[in-house]
């Protein structure tokens, strides 16, 4: 690898730069410690530059206001303050990958398709009760239970197995996919 | 402090032993001597719940050392831990007591309403807790303000959730004092005042420590009561639900007709409204969202909604049973109920205590004295846990979000953000002992209602927005997130429950209980018109910053973890 690649890495929180520790107001790239070890030397094995994703937010506002960068902001140069234009470009990797847009879109695919079943039943019970009140008045087995205390039962159920189902496909599934995608960016 | 709780709940018991409230004021002289018995249990294990919450809380004033700790328990806790404690939060008194009460008055309705209640739990699940806690650290506000301006985002969240709290808080505080005032004989400025200071010394000097504790040991204890309950009620009936509500239909008033819906879907439009409330409010109640920041990483943050839904799930199960067990052991028991001079009473109407006491009268019923000072002080507690969880996230916005970001821009140390947040935990705590005495005699059963209404109209869907669309905008998200708090705010008050109950006008503007399902559409509108049309070089800036924000939330990579160090 010859030339050393310009990349930013999100390394901290978005409110990392009061919250972070002692005193200090202004991220610094000595603030490295949320991220996997691993990872860190790795990118700095390839001569990556580490800026934080505050910094960079912070910069971007102030090139927005024609001001200059915080003095104690040593990341501010790294990014391509000149050329007025912020590299992400880790994220902007990632963003590509397709074990990272296989991921994406396998989870919303589930997001959404289960938040709509859901959304589905409730609303569809609620019509049910406004339209059809006697359908749920019926008794069931000839005792005084009637069918909507089963239907009720089962809306209560159906939240609860949906979200179990959800989970037991985020362990399994989501997280293989995210883990494989991890090893890739190694 | 620690010392003048026990001290002013025990001067409290004088005034129950004498009986001069209502509620003991039933019997005469052998009769008030029942009660003295009946009242001791409940003081002395309510008394035993502040003692070891007061230890909680000094264990965790020595362990809270950073902002983390402070705000998040230091990221440490566990998604079981954490599911208890949602489910802590969610199952207010008012859900215990006001839903069992439903139940008992019309049967089936209270199934209906419940339900609203639990089925946002999946939705938080799917849409919201991983990405929340990939991008979080403190308060939702973090999450909505990432790639956004700092100053205005935050200000709009801050504004969001202190709307939502104030609202939500009222209605516990009033609804504290009555309670309190009835099952412990305190006078209710007293009772408003116990529930206050007891709020401002847990978030104060235990910080989200304290408070989760609290929440958890809540939940369990309530957990327990009610299953004790519904387990004694079923007992009753050898099992057989069948037995239980053909001894129901048999004793209320209203017949079969408890076993079918009834009128609480007597307009459709309104029940939608109210459903997208409790559904899309429950994704936006900030003390409920901070939760999500407490656990490690988003593995928990799922694992906890599972433990939360399926807690309340099951609690909504109980509150269902006791409802009916309630109808069929109370129904026919004087000694209940307010006997007018002719001998007769109103089974639903004349309950001792009024329509919220089904599931303490059942307590006695059921496990006599014991049981019912058991109960009485779960409710207590309940309510306790649910006013500190409310404090701490409005403490945590004023701090984090308006102090910390947006007038000291950043330029602040950690160690002053959180004495900031401590400092106005109590003067939350002041604030709202005064509303809950200014409100005492006001109807304030709308002000959850509204307090839900706000959080899907506000803060979901900018939090959403601004997590799942890359063209948010910050024009567009605080344009979007105050016509959703303006709008739904002045529905309520144009509404039956204000223009009509309050106001005393003839007849309500706007047709609707619920403003939710309007509101939240105008908040969702407004966000993505305002977000198009804005052409700004910020907003440029914003969109591409989208892809950085989307590789967090979706695969943690950068993700803070909430531990300090």
């Amino acid at each position: 690898m010859g030339k050393a690649i310009e990349l930013s890495v999100c390394l901290t929180g978005s409110t990392a730069i009061h919250s972070n520790s002692g005193d200090a107001s202004y991220p610094r790239l000595s603030r490295l410690a949320p991220i996997p070890w691993y990872f860190l030397q790795n990118l700095v094995s390839h001569g990556f530059a580490l800026i934080t994703r505050s910094c960079e937010r912070d910069v971007c506002k102030h090139i927005e206001k024609g001001k200059p960068a915080y003095a104690g902001m040593k990341c501010a140069g790294k990014i391509g303050v000149e050329e007025g234009q912020v590299t992400a470009d880790i994220e902007n990797k990632i963003v590509v990958n397709p074990k990272f847009q296989r991921l994406v879109r396998t989870r919303q695919a589930y997001a959404w398709s289960m938040s709509a079943i859901m959304l589905i039943i409730y609303f569809g019970y609620i019509l049910v009760v406004a339209y059809d009140k006697p359908l749920l008045a019926q008794k069931i087995g000839g005792g005084t239970t009637s069918f909507g205390i089963l239907v009720g039962l089962g809306v209560i159920l159906s939240a609860i197995v949906l979200t179990a189902i959800y989970v037991a496909i985020a362990n399994s599934k989501f997280d293989a996919l995210a883990a494989d995608l991890k090893q890739d960016l190694i | 402090m620690a010392r003048l709780t026990p001290y002013a709940l025990l001067s409290a018991i004088a005034v129950a032993f004498t009986g001069s409230s209502p509620a003991w004021a039933a019997g005469a002289l052998e009769g008030a001597v029942i009660k003295q018995a009946i009242n001791l249990p409940a003081i002395v294990m309510f008394i035993a719940f502040v003692a070891l919450t007061l230890y909680i809380t000094y264990r965790a004033a020595t362990a809270t050392r950073s902002a983390s700790d402070f705000y998040a328990a230091g990221g440490q806790v566990s998604g079981l831990q954490n599911g208890l404690a949602i489910a802590g939060d969610y199952m207010s008194a008012a859900s215990f007591l006001g839903i069992s009460g439903l139940v008992y008055k019309s049967g089936y309705d209270g199934l209906i309403y419940s339900i609203g209640f639990l089925v946002g739990w999946p939705i938080v699940l799917f849409l919201i807790a991983e990405p929340l806690r990939n991008l979080g650290r403190f308060t939702f506000a973090d999450v909505a303000s990432f790639r956004l301006a700092q100053t205005p985002v935050r200000i709009m969240s801050a504004i969001g959730t202190l709307v939502v709290v104030a609202f939500y808080l009222i209605a516990q505080m009033v609804g504290a004092g009555q309670l309190i005032q009835l099952l412990f004989g305190l006078e209710y400025l007293y009772a408003v005042v116990v529930v206050g200071v007891l709020m401002i010394i847990y978030v104060a000097f235990g910080g989200m420590k304290a408070t989760t504790w609290v929440q958890i040991i809540k939940a369990c204890l309530l957990l327990f009561g009610a299953s004790v309950m519904a387990l004694l009620v079923l007992i009753k009936f050898n099992f057989s639900p069948n037995e239980m509500f053909a001894a129901a239909v048999k004793i209320h008033p209203s017949g079969d007709a408890i076993m079918a819906p009834g009128g609480f879907v007597s307009n459709p439009v309104s029940t939608i409204s109210l459903g997208v409330a409790l559904i899309f409010g429950t994704a936006g109640l900030p003390h409920i969202l901070m939760r999500f920041f407490t656990v490690a990483d988003a593995k928990a943050a799922r694992k906890s909604v599972l433990f939360a839904t399926g807690f309340i799930g099951y609690f909504y199960i109980l509150t269902f049973i006791i409802g009916f067990g309630a109808i069929t052991l109370l129904m026919n028991d004087p000694s209940f109920f307010k006997v007018n001079a002719a001998g007769t009473f109103d089974k639903l109407t004349d309950l001792i205590g009024g329509p919220n006491m089904p599931a303490v009268a059942l307590s006695r019923a059921l496990g006599g004295s014991l049981f019912f000072g058991f109960i009485s002080a779960v409710a207590f507690a309940t309510i306790l846990a649910v006013v500190a969880g409310l404090t701490l996230s409005a403490a945590s916005a004023i701090s984090h979000d308006l102090y910390a970001s947006v007038i000291a821009k950043g330029r602040t140390t950690e160690k002053h953000e959180v004495n900031i947040s401590k400092i106005s935990a109590v003067i939350i705590g002041i604030i709202a002992i005064y509303l809950g005495y200014v409100f005492e005699k006001q109807n304030v059963a709308f002000m959850v209602g509204l307090a839900f209404a706000v959080a899907a109209s506000c803060n979901f869907p900018v939090l959403l927005m601004s997590m799942m669309w890359r063209g948010t905008t910050t024009n567009g998200a605080v344009a979007g997130g105050l016509l959703g708090l303006v709008s739904a705010v002045v529905m309520v008050v144009l509404s039956k429950a204000v223009w009509v109950t309050t106001f005393g006008h003839k007849e309500a503007i706007f047709p609707y209980d619920n403003p939710a399902l309007f509101s939240m559409l105008l908040a969702f509108a407004g966000i993505y018109v305002f977000s198009v049309i804005d052409r700004s070089k910020r907003a440029d800036l914003e969109r591409a910053a989208f892809n950085a924000q989307f590789v967090r939330s979706e695969t943690g990579i950068g993700a803070s973890g909430a531990q300090a160090h």
